[in-house]
């Protein structure tokens, strides 16, 4: 049996666990909106490599570039975050785990698209589409990520 | 102390560094400072107490002033966090 103090005591730091939890993923640095251009862009890049390959060297040392590049970005990126999350690890607040569930969804939905467009129309069609999509996709997560941030901060404060 | 809560996370200063780190892949010092208002000792202190219990590892890069440490929690540390987690939520009733 748990006494007055103790369910006292235990929902003050439930309150605690629960901002601390929520930390990684609402106090983050943000990017620029025209990231997503960039992110739209290099998706695209690995995909026209990828289908236009044909064992050219030069075409593979632009894929090994990319690749580094991606991963300098990633390291820069956690670095200046200082706790990036990693999203099926811990407990988002319900706010986050809708938008990550989203962004999974589209995710989804734009490699279909993408698959969809490479076997109806061709590879550069499919190139064209993966940018507009990755782009918008990455645009609006960033807009629907930022709002639930500021949602769980304005509930946990 | 409430029944079933690990001791050395029991405290709010460390609960509240177990729930960033168990919510991160690696956190660093300056985000644990920053959203603990703790001071530097103090922060040190909490962790030191969590590394020796063997729910924190902690990696240095740099030399100097220019060091910068990070933190990540141990296998052994995210069941105990999991653990206290459940324990303090069924005392709620929301376990």
């Amino acid at each position: 049996m748990v006494s007055n103090m103790e369910s006292s005591e235990a929902r003050e730091l439930a309150r605690t666990m629960e901002r601390a939890e929520a930390a990684p993923y609402i106090h983050y640095p943000r990017w620029p909106r025209s990231f997503s251009v960039a992110f739209g862009l290099w998706f695209a890049a690995m995909l026209a490599l990828f289908t236009h390959n044909d064992g050219n060297l030069l075409v593979g040392a632009v894929l090994v570039v990319l690749v580094v590049v991606e991963f300098a970005y990633f390291g820069w990126y956690t670095r200046k975050h200082g706790a990036f999350p990693l999203p099926f690890k811990g407990n988002p607040p319900p706010e986050i785990a809708r938008v990550f569930w989203e962004y999974f969804a589209s995710w989804a939905a734009t490699i279909l698209v993408v698959g969809l467009v490479w076997w109806q129309v061709g590879a550069w069609a499919a190139v064209g589409v993966t940018f507009v999509c990755v782009t918008v996709l990455f645009w609006v997560h960033d807009v629907r990520y930022a709002a639930a941030a500021d949602a769980a901060k304005e509930r946990l404060a | 102390m409430i029944e079933g809560l690990d001791p050395v996370i029991h405290s709010p200063k460390r609960l509240a560094a177990m729930a960033i780190l168990a919510n991160s892949a690696t956190t660093s010092f300056r985000f644990l400072k920053e959203h603990l208002a703790l001071s530097d000792s103090d922060l040190s202190k909490q962790m030191s107490a969590l590394e020796a219990a063997g729910y924190v590892s902690s990696s240095k890069d740099g030399r100097g002033r220019g060091a910068s440490t990070t933190y990540a929690l141990t296998k052994s540390g995210a069941r105990a966090f999991n653990a206290h987690r459940a324990a303090l939520l069924a005392v709620l009733g929301d376990g």
